[in-house]
């Protein structure tokens, strides 16, 4: 499986973290003698793209999460869902305009079957995080080396920042991923696999992340030689955008080293050159008018409403006249009042998927806060789903 | 050593953890023996599709090896015949909890 070669490089490798310290930057300057970075010890997925997981028992595992997850949310939430609407309209409660919470909550009581359900789907988000967290662990060292040796190379750059003062809103473990997306060095690992089984999509090799790329909207000159993704996660978008754009500069910033580093990991392994740097939404440090076109993908429902204010004015004074601005993220409830089964589900979300702010975001009018920062909205922006995403996109005055 | 820095650029110790108790089913008790019965249903998944494997490759080379077992990519049919396997297996076993004896039943 791991071969010598590459236990041998995980010493020197090793050696290259220990000698860090902050504020830490990396460029393929600092190359660390060819350190050969690729541990993929049961290859990679057809594509090429993504690595299999190191175990073939974990592949299963999570290859069991998915399907139990569609089952609890599709087959057995389907039946919940009937049984539900029934009870609503025997009360004469239109079921696609749900009540508040409390009074929904109340209406089902202690039903058994609703709870089972969200006992299902509560217990298969634990035993998938579970699976790929030990999984990736018991080969910690391979990994952390892997890590490390891919910030001495290049193609792209990686800017840390360990004293960076992260914002207490931004240190939930979000999702019930254990450590978050701050506490676990092999984090973005353990996000890349475990948010495709959230999302249903588990083969995917980006798949979502390249068709995003694709409808991301561009300045009505036609200029984009520079993108910046805020809240970039392992960097999905902007290695899409690099995809796209070959000759623009192509940032990504975000609070999460663990993220960071697999980001840049992968950038790396697939031979793009994007700029990660860990920092605030809030302070991106950038010159004002820097960028062409500013993203945020699934950001804003992670982060309160005072504080999406303050990335709004940020984002305004580091886009350059007639610059776009493109916040894909959920559909917030003045855009769309939820039903009875959304409501719930959001407020599963919220509570038992510590997904902490997201109800203050869907009780927020997205459109607003952009006006209020003094951006032109656009709420016909492109979209890969009109039903499902806010198709909101901003842009600031030529 | 430097000692400007004890943060170190991997991670950091002060992520926050849920705060709410994941009970649903009014004894955590319950909770938890729900959850290891779904946690064996993965397990068992495990040792399924394993078997598969080694019968797969036995079949086409009359022997195996774990590393041709860890490294095994299924074909498009074997990945489409698993899927539904599994599947299968998810409702055989799991149906039950769909039963209702509920005050809250609408219809029987
Ligand atoms: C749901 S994840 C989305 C990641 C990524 N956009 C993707 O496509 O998967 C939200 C990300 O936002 C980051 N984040 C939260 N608050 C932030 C802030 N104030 N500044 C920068 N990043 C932030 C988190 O660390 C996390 O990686």
């Amino acid at each position: 499986m791991l071969d010598r070669r590459t236990l041998l490089n995980t010493s020197a490798a090793a050696t290259a973290v220990s000698a860090v310290s902050a504020p830490h930057k990396v460029t393929s300057k600092d190359a660390l003698n060819n350190l050969q970075h690729d541990i993929e010890p049961r290859g990679s997925l057809p594509e090429g793209r993504v690595e299999k997981l190191p175990e073939l028992d974990m592949e299963s595992r999570l290859d069991f999460a998915q399907a139990f997850r569609k089952w609890s949310l599709r087959d057995f939430g389907r039946n919940n869902l009937k049984q539900l609407y029934g009870i609503l309209e025997d009360q004469n409660i239109d079921p696609t305009n749900s009540p508040p919470i409390e009074k929904l909550l109340e209406i089902i009581g202690d039903d058994p079957n609703i709870y089972t359900a969200m006992r299902c789907k509560t217990t298969v988000q634990q035993i998938m995080w579970k699976n790929l967290v030990d999984g990736f662990h018991a080969h910690k060292d391979l990994y952390l080396a892997e890590l490390a040796s891919a910030e001495g190379q290049g193609p792209g750059t990686l800017e840390l920042n360990p004293t960076l003062n992260i914002p207490e809103y931004a240190k939930h473990e979000i999702h019930i991923q254990p450590g978050g997306y701050i506490g676990d060095p092999l984090g973005g690992y353990v996000y890349h696999y475990g948010v495709n089984v959230f999302t249903l999509d588990l083969n995917s090799e980006d798949i979502f992340h390249r068709s995003l790329a694709d409808i991301v909207p561009v300045p009505e000159d036609g200029k984009m030689n520079s993108f910046l993704d805020l809240g970039t996660g392992i960097a999905q978008l902007p290695l899409a955008m690099k995809e796209r754009f070959p000759n623009a500069d192509i940032w990504g910033i975000d609070t999460a080293a663990p993220m960071l580093r697999y980001g840049h990991m992968r950038a790396v392994e697939l031979g793009l050159d994007i700029n990660l740097c860990q920092r605030l939404a809030e302070d991106t440090q950038f010159e004002s008018n820097s960028f062409d076109v500013i993203t945020a993908y699934i950001l804003f429902h992670e982060v309160p409403t005072e504080d999406t204010r303050k990335i709004l004015s940020e984002v305004k004074r580091i886009l350059r006249p007639g610059g776009v601005f493109f916040p894909v993220d959920f559909k917030t409830y003045d855009q769309r009042p939820p039903s009875a089964n959304s409501r719930l589900n959001q407020w599963w979300d919220h509570v038992y998927n510590n997904e902490v702010w997201t109800e203050e975001y869907r009780d927020s009018n997205f459109s607003e806060l952009m006006r209020e920062a003094g951006l032109i909205v656009n709420e016909n922006a492109p979209t890969l789903s009109k039903n499902f995403w806010n198709s909101l996109m901003a842009t600031k005055k030529a | 050593m430097s000692n400007k820095s004890k943060t170190p650029h991997t991670h950091r110790e002060d992520s926050i953890p849920p705060q709410t108790p994941d009970v649903f089913l009014g004894n955590p008790v319950i909770d938890n023996v729900m959850s290891s019965m779904i946690a064996l249903g993965s397990e068992f998944w495990a040792l399924q599709r394993r078997m598969n494997i080694v019968e797969t490759l036995l079949e086409k080379n009359g022997s195996v090896t774990n590393e041709m077992i860890e490294g095994y990519q299924p074909t498009d049919d074997e990945t489409s015949a698993w899927n539904n396997q599994r599947d299968r297996f998810i409702k055989r076993v799991y149906g039950f909890l769909q039963n209702n004896n509920s005050d809250n039943k609408k219809d029987s």
